[in-house]
């Protein structure tokens, strides 16, 4: 009897496994194509994207030296630009998402030009390599390209914000990414990145990107010969 | 990692742990008896063709995208030992994936982000297993079991975009193993086999190096290998086997640097896909039977 159990159960263990491994992945291959000097587009046909691509085209070139010259990097490829339509949301989980190891954007596309956040976030990770908090992460593509959307009403978000009392410490950014909305998380991240950015050059901003939160505050006070408390107070004066 | 795919492995893991858990006292009853029994040693030689496939997982609870991705050919070899004394049975592996060059591919055959010719991927497994037959027929065998495997691995990413990126990783793992035989006549044999191994973060190590700085990497890999091959005994001594393998990665950590339950604020973003398919020749030599 006993045996006959393990036998069973044996044979569960295989199926399960043969279950997941029949899970292999499908090449997607019902896309358009048309290429720009960094940037491959893929759309659907008759889809948004292709309606206004002559629009997203300049867009997305504008961004990317935008992001190059202001990060001081060198990028000399192309970036695999995948535009969903809106109905599939669902297969990427977000409205825009970037691997970096493939060069490879995925966004929604719903008539609304869509910035160029999610390149920022394949050319940081590429050329400074991978971003350990989630602050400096979006942080810093904020910074370049804006949130999703790419607006540009960040200075006058965070004089809302300081009106209403709602500025997050800087050490809460690091330390409890998910305590926040992601709105005013991008927005106050973005916010304090590029107050650096702005203060004291790209090259400090590198070190700071690929150092984990336990390390952050030490390691920022080694390469800005300043305490990261004493640069909160005089960001958070900064902001009119 | 979201709550729900955390929750599944573990569950997956338990689940395994529970059904293999019988296979550690049935060691103990096997020498527990006086009788002699007789061993049977064997050395098997593999060659094998391994077609891999990496893909971003977008969403990492969906396997269904796959654009773009990386890809490489190439051969193998693998040398193995196996000794089986009544219903217990060790395997001892050696497993070599010779330098297969890597290509990009955006789902169109475009390779418009690697250097081909620079791109590389090679690997070397050891493995043990220890299996417990359940049943142990002469026409049907079902076999449960526990795994040790210890791998190393290099990859070397050469971008047009920034030049080349380059890592190594010496990962360590445990895992479970099921294999099923069937002897359609005597002198042929069908198994079906599973092998699951967790590699662990906290015995693994590795270092990823970019145009602009290295990085040090704790991975945290699962990897599944479903195979089946057919055996025909050449005669008493011998048999040869032919069978295909396979074998899928789920990488977790690997651009993060860390695993992404330490540090890493996004796991999304560090989690990576690979399925390799492998068709194998093996030549199995029976060294004879001791006690």
């Amino acid at each position: 009897m006993k045996r006959w159990f393990f036998l069973v159960l044996g044979l569960i263990g295989v199926s399960s496994g043969c279950t997941r491994l029949a899970c292999t992945f499908q090449n997607d291959l019902d896309w358009k194509l048309q290429q720009s000097e960094h940037f491959i587009f893929y759309f659907r046909a008759n889809s948004l994207a292709e309606r206004d691509i002559h629009r997203i085209i300049p867009e997305k070139e504008t961004g990317f030296h935008t992001i190059i010259n202001r990060l001081n990097v060198h990028f000399n490829g192309v970036i695999h630009y995948y535009m969903y339509n809106p109905e599939e949301r669902g297969q990427i989980g977000a409205d825009g998402h970037a691997n970096a190891a493939f060069e490879t954007v995925y966004e929604i596309y719903s008539g609304y030009l869509t910035g160029c956040h999610e390149t920022a976030h394949v050319i940081a990770q590429q050329t400074i390599g991978s971003g350990k908090t989630q602050m400096m992460l979006e942080g810093l593509a904020v910074a370049l390209a804006g949130p999703y959307r790419g607006n540009n009403l960040i200075s006058e978000m965070m004089s809302d914000y300081k009106r209403s009392n709602r500025l997050i410490p800087v050490h809460e950014l690091i330390a409890n990414p998910g305590k926040y909305d992601e709105g005013p998380f991008y927005v106050q991240g973005g916010s304090f990145v590029n107050y650096l950015l702005e203060k004291y050059g790209s090259d400090k901003i590198k070190r700071l990107y690929t150092t984990n939160r336990d390390e952050f505050a030490a390691v920022f006070g080694t390469v800005y010969s300043i305490d990261l408390n004493q640069v909160e107070i005089e960001y958070f004066q900064n902001i009119k | 990692m979201k709550t729900k795919n955390k929750v599944s492995l573990v569950a997956f893991i338990a689940y395994f742990l529970l059904i293999h858990a019988h296979a550690l006292f049935a060691d103990a009853q096997v020498e527990s008896k006086n009788n002699p029994v007789s061993t049977e040693n064997n050395l098997s030689f593999e060659l094998r063709y391994n077609s891999w496939t990496a893909l971003s997982l977008v969403n990492a609870g969906s396997l269904n995208l796959g654009n773009p991705r990386f890809t490489a050919d190439g051969l193998g070899f693998e040398l193995s030992y196996t000794r089986k004394r009544k219903r217990i049975e060790q395997r001892f592996f050696l497993t070599c994936l010779l330098p297969g060059k890597i290509d990009f591919d955006d789902g169109f055959g475009n390779n418009r982000a690697l250097n081909h010719n620079s791109s590389q991927f090679w690997e070397m497994t050891a493995q043990y297993h220890f299996l417990w037959y359940v049943v142990d027929k002469t026409k049907f065998s079902l076999g449960l079991g526990f795994a040790l495997s210890e791998n190393y691995n290099r990859l070397q990413l050469d971008y047009l975009s920034i030049g080349k990126t380059s890592g190594w990783n010496l990962n360590s793992g445990i895992g479970f193993v099921d294999t099923v035989q069937y002897a359609v006549t005597p002198k042929i044999k069908v198994r079906l086999e599973l092998l699951n191994v967790f590699y662990l973060p906290w015995v693994s190590f590795g270092k990823l190096t970019r145009p602009t700085l290295e990085e040090n990497v704790n991975n945290f890999v699962f990897t599944s290998t479903l195979s089946i091959s057919l055996g025909l005994e050449l005669n008493k001594k011998s048999a040869i086997v032919l069978g295909y393998s396979r074998h899928e990665t789920l990488e977790l950590g690997m651009q993060a640097g860390s695993p992404y339950f330490s540090l890493a604020d996004y796991p999304e973003e560090t989690t990576r896909f690979s399925g390799t398919n492998r068709y194998f020749v093996r030549w199995h030599i029976k060294l004879g039977k001791g006690e």
